[in-house]
């Protein structure tokens, strides 16, 4: 087998196209982004099923869903840092030639790996560390510990972690093979799975917790988490990407993922329940297909929308803070719709676990405060996402 | 008869015996791991003292019902053996099962029904495990479906936390990645500038 360290500037495309492809990153690559992708339907199977049948075991089949895709993911990466390593001892040469050509980089002066993967290995390793401390964080406060708890955010941030690597990765490959149609393809997925789980972390503001209190002030979170995270992580998929209409892609992408989860969650907690012969928690709790589900998926995407019309043209602080303003509109819209539907809802004798509590939805004054918060949270957010969209679209490591 | 010692015999004896000693330790190791191995065996079989009995009286059947921890703890199985008394019928021909259900309180979801089955050692004594997913107050519900009536009753189970870190030092555990991110966004901060000198555009 031939060692592929390959040195390539960036911009120029390896000849023949498809070798790019079976390059030493393209295959890791497909199998983390597939590790993404089970760890996405993981999640949201688990969320939905702590509310249908509760969590009587550690091991339900949403979290072995869940961390057997993250320790695969983990397992992969530390092959291909092994394998890297070993064939750099064993050529020094060409590791030498690697290093200064910026093929590869090297972490705690021993390993070396590709720069998307070791970030993607600390993501799974971070997210393999949360799960026993989750477990232990249930086992003293319950079963209804909300999403926001530190374990949980352990885990979703080794997520967020694990899928910066993919889109280092991906974007390595853009550079090294910018007519390589699998290798846009990939930019877009791992920004689409990055925006999922962004969706999934904000998730709880809708109605769990729809206001922040900050000294007398309350501020209305979902629209201003919306605008801190989505713009960025456009602007970045944009950089890596480089075509017009990549933010657009990226939220199609994440559309079919959430319209995918929205009609397999259901389904599968369905089906858990009946072969595991368990009970749903109360005579409401029997999940169901609900387009309104998907609202956050469409908001993303009509940002989107307006970050490929605008990006380039405007400086990306100004945009971001365009995007701010629009997901406050649309963030308070589903966050007042969400919230009023579920106090309906109980006010009809919606039945929720005795341990739950649903606050009331933001107030008005919460929602204008959002504003501000927001339009700026977009533009901070716009300027991190176009530097790093800057760095996706030279960095060939 | 014994005779003068050949001391060339005894030499070999010695020998043999240095031998002999050598290859007894594997067999002495394994017939030491067999005992040990027997009395785990024994211990688990035979469930020892119980922590907690409680009496119940189920359409008809007058039980006992033992938990061999008292506080059971968090995630860890609990035995229970449930025996008819001597007084009241016997439970031949009955099906047992045991469900955790959380007591008044206890933010948790029921454990699945596990069958109660009758122990080889002790006839009329039947045992099974649960365990329990959170700390707190619980209750046991024995059911009972046999020749003399069918029911269920509860019998209280105290269900005891690991011992507990701060809320704080949770949150700072939980949140020490961002650390790491943020690293990591000062060592893009200056690949940015590196990656900039290099190709401008």
């Amino acid at each position: 087998m031939s060692t592929t360290l390959r040195t390539a500037r960036p911009g120029q495309a390896l000849a023949p196209p498809w070798a790019a492809a079976l390059d030493l990153r393209a295959l890791p690559l497909a199998v983390l982004l597939l590790c993404s992708l089970a760890g996405e339907l993981g999640l949201a199977w688990d969320v939905q099923w702590h509310r249908s049948v509760g969590r009587d075991a550690f091991l339900t089949p949403p979290h072995a869903l869940l961390y057997a895709s993250t320790g695969v993911a983990g397992l992969v990466c530390l092959g291909v840092v092994l394998w890297r390593t070993q064939l750099a001892r064993q050529t020094p040469r060409a590791s030498a030639q690697a290093e200064q050509s910026d093929d590869e980089v090297t972490v705690f002066g021993v390993f070396r790996a590709p720069l998307g993967i070791v970030v993607a290995g600390f993501g799974a390793l971070t997210t393999a560390l949360a799960a026993p401390l989750d477990n232990y964080w249930h086992e003293l406060y319950g079963v209804d510990v909300a999403l926001w708890a530190p374990f949980h955010l352990m885990g979703l941030l080794g997520g967020i972690i694990r899928d910066f690597g993919l889109l280092y990765l991906a974007a390595s490959l853009v550079v090294r093979a910018p007519r390589s149609r699998a290798a846009h393809a990939a930019v877009l997925l791992a920004g689409a799975f990055q925006v999922a789980t962004f969706l999934n972390v904000v998730q709880p503001g809708q109605v769990l917790y729809p206001t922040l209190h900050v000294g007398p002030l309350e501020v209305m979170d979902y629209p201003v988490l919306l605008a801190l995270l989505v713009p960025g992580m456009l602007l970045a998929v944009r950089g890596g990407d480089r075509r017009a209409w990549s933010a657009s892609g990226l939220a199609i992408c994440n559309l079919a993922l959430g319209l995918g989860l929205a009609v397999y969650v259901p389904w599968a907690v369905r089906t858990g329940v009946v072969l595991e012969g368990l009970s749903y928690r109360t005579a409401s709790s029997a999940p169901s297909f609900s387009p309104l589900g998907l609202l956050p998926e469409v908001a993303v995407l009509l940002v989107a929308l307006l970050a490929d019309r605008f990006d380039g043209r405007w400086r990306p602080a100004l945009l971001g803070g365009l995007l701010g303003l629009a997901l406050w509109l649309l963030g308070a819209g589903i966050g007042q719709l969400e919230g009023t539907s579920t106090a309906i809802a109980l006010a009809n004798g919606l039945e929720i676990p005795p341990g739950v509590q649903v606050p009331p939805p933001a107030s008005l004054a919460a929602i204008l405060l959002a504003l501000p918060v927001a339009t700026l949270g977009g533009a901070l957010s716009a300027a991190v996402g176009h530097g790093l969209g800057e760095i996706l679209r030279r960095n060939p490591r | 008869m014994i005779g003068p010692i050949d001391s060339r015999r005894v030499s070999w004896s010695a020998f043999q015996l240095a031998r002999w000693n050598r290859a007894r330790l594997p067999l002495r190791a394994a017939a030491l791991a067999l005992l040990l191995l027997t009395l785990a065996c024994g211990s688990a079989l035979a469930h020892g003292v119980p922590a907690r009995q409680d009496e119940r009286t189920i359409a008809g059947y007058h039980l006992l019902v033992n938990q061999y921890a008292d506080p059971a703890r968090v995630e860890q199985a609990l035995p229970v053996t449930v025996a008819a008394a001597p007084d009241g019928p016997s439970l031949d021909g009955a099906s047992l099962s045991l469900v955790g259900r959380p007591g008044l309180g206890t933010d948790g979801v029921a454990t699945r029904a596990v069958p109660l089955i009758e122990e080889p050692l002790e006839p009329g004594s039947y045992a099974a495990e649960v365990a329990f997913s959170v700390a707190g107050s619980w209750e046991l519900e024995v059911q009972v479906d046999g020749p003399v009536g069918s029911g269920a009753a509860r019998v209280p189970v105290v269900v005891a936390a690991p011992s507990a870190i701060p809320v704080w030092l949770g949150w700072l555990i939980g949140l020490s990645p961002l650390a790491g991110l943020a690293w990591f966004a000062t060592w893009n901060r200056r690949e940015l500038g590196r990656l900039m000198a290099a190709s401008p555009v």
